[in-house]
């Protein structure tokens, strides 16, 4: 099930928050708990059991843990975090990435050997990131143990940051699990969050999608610079809309439900360098492999050639977590050679060069990082990017890269508002310095986002989730 | 008394780790991957049935009539009727990977649907061959047929993989 599907909007999410509203205060996280469950049993009939291992397993490790520590039987209690450590990546490593490994391995033997791939369980590198951040955390002594099973399970599989995050850390539920307070205005911010990201989704990301799509589909050597460039930009859009919008209205689901999740993307296209990029797309991600990974290995402190490795390894990993495959591995090293230089070599530069340029450096970079992150293959990415500096593309501007620009020139322009921060301060502003009737104007926006959005998702069907393949 | 509870927990957790390695075996026996290149598939299956008025079709056409875009999967192969009162149609695609079989099975549903709407009320003869559709998912590989022979059809497909 997705959010952005007309049951979802009509058929789960009322009865859901029917439930909810309904029973007391100790029943609230187990309504949570059993919707969070039906909500992945619906997509995933067959790896609800996965889940329900994952919720059942982690709760145990962590008792098990806070237990030998009480007891003082330390080599025990390192016994069981690292076998549960084992357990949640050996779980996402065969998921995720056995047909990969195998693909590799009969690659470089002389003979294959067979294989059967699984599919991918939704949302498993999402919710076993959020079990380890708990079983470290409990390890670490930085939380209590959770011993009431219904909360670890809400915590765990609550259906609003499920499949495609934001990657929720324990320590930052930990208390909300226990005791949140659901006000009339949180609840309306909720609804106002949500259809943020219904609105970017359903008709931004879907909408500029199909211009990618478009030309994505050209065959080779039919594609001119200009549509080469036309549509990474298209995915680029897409690719933001489609995650800060699904993003978006999972926070606004949790504050529905009294929950304050972790902002996840903070207009990461304003941005004027490479670092400052990542500090705005998918925080989630990003803090959790700066706390999890990256500060353990010694972070910057041990020294230039350590902090080296340590970047290397954190980008590493980042390009894997997305994907099995070897463009997602050179498009996270892409971007960990790119910080290093910002970090060591282009520090001065950067600093000296007028504002417009450093944005030009930056948009350059991640639209040319989207390539790596689009293509099927390395040879598909280094194909496109020769086309987008003219080699093998059909010209420098064709007829079919002039009708995708002058057909979504408007929509382009509309992507280019809505990415930056002045279009909703502005909107702000307007709602909250004025009178009665600019809040029902307001509104009336909202409603209006509403409408459109439910319209096109009752005629289209072209609607996919491109962060549920991570 | 916390020292018991903790043992039967932990008995409890190795029973769950059992219980994971059998659904993982049994996972592995279903989900059959097939390494047969698409041609050989698409030539067993064109066999089995009258392709007299199909014809193959573009990534463009693919894009069209199915919302998907065929440069998402290993390989994609369309025969559509040359004629628009006609419905009979083959797809088969290789998936990349099995999750992307959900969005396939979805996007041909909606062709099923949208072909249906449009021969509602005056193409019985059409209406009652989409609704025979063939819809088989098999591993990484995805048959839908529209035809008078798509059991058939779909017995060569399974037999090519």
């Amino acid at each position: 099930m997705i959010f952005s599907s007309v049951f979802f909007i009509f058929v789960f999410l009322p009865i859901t928050l029917l439930l909810y509203f309904a029973v007391p205060k100790p029943g609230k996280n187990v309504v949570l708990l059993i919707c969070s469950l039906i909500f992945y049993a619906w997509g995933e009939p067959v790896y609800i059991v996965l889940m329900v291992f994952s919720i059942i397993y982690n709760y145990i490790s962590g008792i098990e843990i806070d237990h030998h520590r009480t007891q003082g039987k330390r080599g025990r209690m390192r016994f069981v975090f690292w076998l549960t450590v084992g357990v949640n990546l050996g779980i996402l490593m065969f998921f995720k990435y056995y047909g990969f490994l195998m693909e590799n391995v009969n690659y470089i033997l002389p003979f294959d050997i067979p294989y059967r791939e699984l599919s991918l369980p939704v949302g498993i590198s999402f919710y076993t990131f959020q079990t380890l951040s708990y079983i470290i955390d409990v390890y670490k002594d930085k939380v209590s143990v959770q011993k009431n099973l219904i909360n670890f399970g809400t915590y765990i599989a609550m259906f609003p940051q499920l499949i495609a995050g934001p990657i929720v850390r324990y320590a930052d539920i930990e208390k909300q699990l226990d005791e949140r307070r659901i006000t009339l205005s949180g609840f309306g911010n909720g609804i106002a969050w949500f259809l943020r990201g219904l609105g970017k989704k359903v008709l931004l990301a879907n909408n500029i999608g199909m211009a990618y799509d478009a030309i994505a589909a050209l065959p080779q050597g039919e594609m001119s610079v200009l549509s080469a460039w036309v549509g990474c930009a298209a995915y680029a859009f897409q690719i933001y809309f489609d995650f800060s919008g699904y993003s978006d209205m999972a926070i606004g689901l949790g504050k529905m439900f009294g929950f304050e999740f972790m902002r996840n993307f903070d207009y990461p296209y304003i941005s004027k360098s490479i670092t400052e990029f990542w500090r705005r797309w998918h925080i989630s991600l990003g803090t959790w492999f700066r706390e999890y990974v990256y500060i353990p290995l010694g972070g910057n402190r041990a020294g230039t050639a350590k902090s080296v490795r340590n970047i290397f390894i954190v980008w590493f990993l980042t390009g894997l977590w997305h994907g099995a495959a070897w463009n997602f591995i050179f498009w996270g090293l892409y971007y960990g050679v790119l910080l290093l230089l910002e970090k060591y070599v282009m520090q001065g530069v950067l600093e000296k060069i007028p504002n417009v340029v450093k944005h030009i450096y930056t948009m350059f970079f991640v639209l040319i990082g989207w390539v790596l992150f689009f293509s099927p293959g390395m040879g598909e990415a280094v194909s496109y990017i020769g086309t987008m500096f003219g080699i093998g593309a059909n010209g420098l501007a064709d007829s079919a890269g002039i009708y995708y620009l002058y057909n979504y020139a408007l929509l382009i322009i509309l992507s280019v508002i809505c990415s930056v921060p002045l279009t909703y301060k502005k909107f702000n502003r307007f709602v909250f310095s004025g009178s009665r009737g600019r809040t029902a104007i307001a509104m009336g926006a909202y409603l209006a986002i509403f409408i459109l959005s439910v319209a096109y998702l009752v005629n289209a069907t072209y609607n996919p989730f491109l962060y549920f393949r991570f | 008394m916390m020292d018991r509870m903790i043992k039967v927990l932990c008995a409890v957790k190795y029973i769950l780790l059992v219980f994971l390695l059998v659904f993982i075996v049994v996972l592995m026996r279903g989900d059959k991957i097939s390494d047969a290149p698409i041609e050989t598939v698409t030539e067993a299956v064109t066999k089995a049935t009258d392709m007299t008025d199909l014809s193959p079709a573009d990534n463009r056409t693919v894009r069209r009539l199915y919302g998907i875009n065929a440069n998402d999967y290993d390989a994609v192969s369309l025969y559509v009727s040359d004629s628009n009162m006609k419905v009979e149609e083959v797809l088969i695609v290789k998936l990349k990977d099995v999750s992307q079989a959900d969005g396939v099975e979805s996007a041909v549903g909606s062709r099923v649907d949208a072909q249906l709407r449009s021969f509602e009320g005056y193409g019985p003869e059409q209406s009652r061959l989409l609704e025979d559709h063939v819809l088989d998912t098999q591993g990484n590989y995805i048959l839908f047929i529209v035809s008078g022979q798509a059991q058939a059809a779909d017995r060569a497909f399974r037999d090519s993989l």
